[in-house]
């Protein structure tokens, strides 16, 4: 085994953890934008949506034990743990670390919805877009492999297209409801 | 009928294909590493090595200094060792 497994594990967990998170918000605006109407049925798309974040949350634990474990970049619980508090570049550090407790606090909101009030867990939901950006600039500014223009191009369009999302989400949730009236006939 | 939930093979094809692309990932890592370590160990240096010390951070095979270190041990990769690959400074 490679003197680096445990390095390696950790940046390969990193990587696919956020492309997972990034493939449960789309999937959540698809869901909400009921963007494949009937088929599949919503609560696939749900279903579906909530597994990813799972996974997600899954990979983090993956990258972040990996990181505990490896003897080439040496980081303490406090490090992975505490923003700011890491030696090597905190800020970017930091990035990831916020992240996860977002990412910890959406899923704990959604397993609890049902004794949150909708405003409360929509107002938690939400985050996952700052959730998104965060762990993006923890890839882009911490992770050692999104030093090619290409991939840094290819999150920028991500990061465009899910804010367009975003705002697409919003004006289709706030605008008003224009109902055909029925014509009745004599 | 339509899917209530996200079917058994569907959840296993998620993990599946998760573990597969980090799986992928990690031998791409390390194919490459490998590799610029056998490049590095071929080219000669003119400089002279950092006064940091290493601390474990190895090649794997060659038995060579991989990246020197700071304090921490945290690779700093700006020393006059042969060029490292990027991979090697640090970071998650």
């Amino acid at each position: 085994m490679s003197s680096h497994f445990w390095w390696y594990v950790a940046r390969a967990g990193g990587i696919v953890a956020w492309a997972l998170v990034l493939a449960s918000c789309t999937w959540g605006l698809l869901h909400a934008l009921r963007a494949f109407g009937r088929r599949p049925s919503p609560a696939w798309m749900l279903s579906t949506h909530r597994y990813l974040s799972a996974l997600a949350i899954a990979f983090v634990a993956v990258h972040v034990l990996a990181i505990l474990a490896d003897d080439f970049v040496q980081f303490s619980l406090a490090d992975v743990l505490v923003p700011m508090v890491s030696a090597w570049h905190p800020l970017a550090v930091a990035w990831g670390i916020v992240g996860m407790y977002v990412l910890v606090a959406v899923e704990v909101t959604s397993l609890m919805r049902a004794r949150l009030s909708p405003k409360v867990w929509r107002g938690v939901h939400v985050l996952s877009y700052v959730l998104l950006a965060l762990v993006t600039v923890h890839f882009l500014s911490a992770g050692t492999d999104a030093g090619d223009l290409l991939p840094t191009t290819s999150l920028v369009l991500i990061g465009v297209a899910t804010v367009f999302g975003a705002a697409m989400l919003l004006t289709w949730r706030t605008a008003p409801k224009v109902r055909t009236p029925r014509v009745r006939t004599p | 009928m339509a899917r209530r939930s996200l079917s058994m093979q569907g959840r296993l094809l998620a993990v599946g294909v998760s573990v597969a692309v980090g799986s992928a990932l990690v031998g791409v890592m390390a194919a490459g590493d490998h590799a610029a370590d056998a490049s590095s160990t071929n080219t000669p240096s003119t400089n002279t090595p950092s006064t940091n010390t290493p601390s474990g951070a190895t090649g794997d095979s060659s038995g060579t200094t991989a990246t020197p270190n700071d304090s921490r041990g945290f690779p700093t990769g700006n020393s006059g060792v042969p060029a490292q690959p990027q991979t090697r400074t640090g970071g998650s």
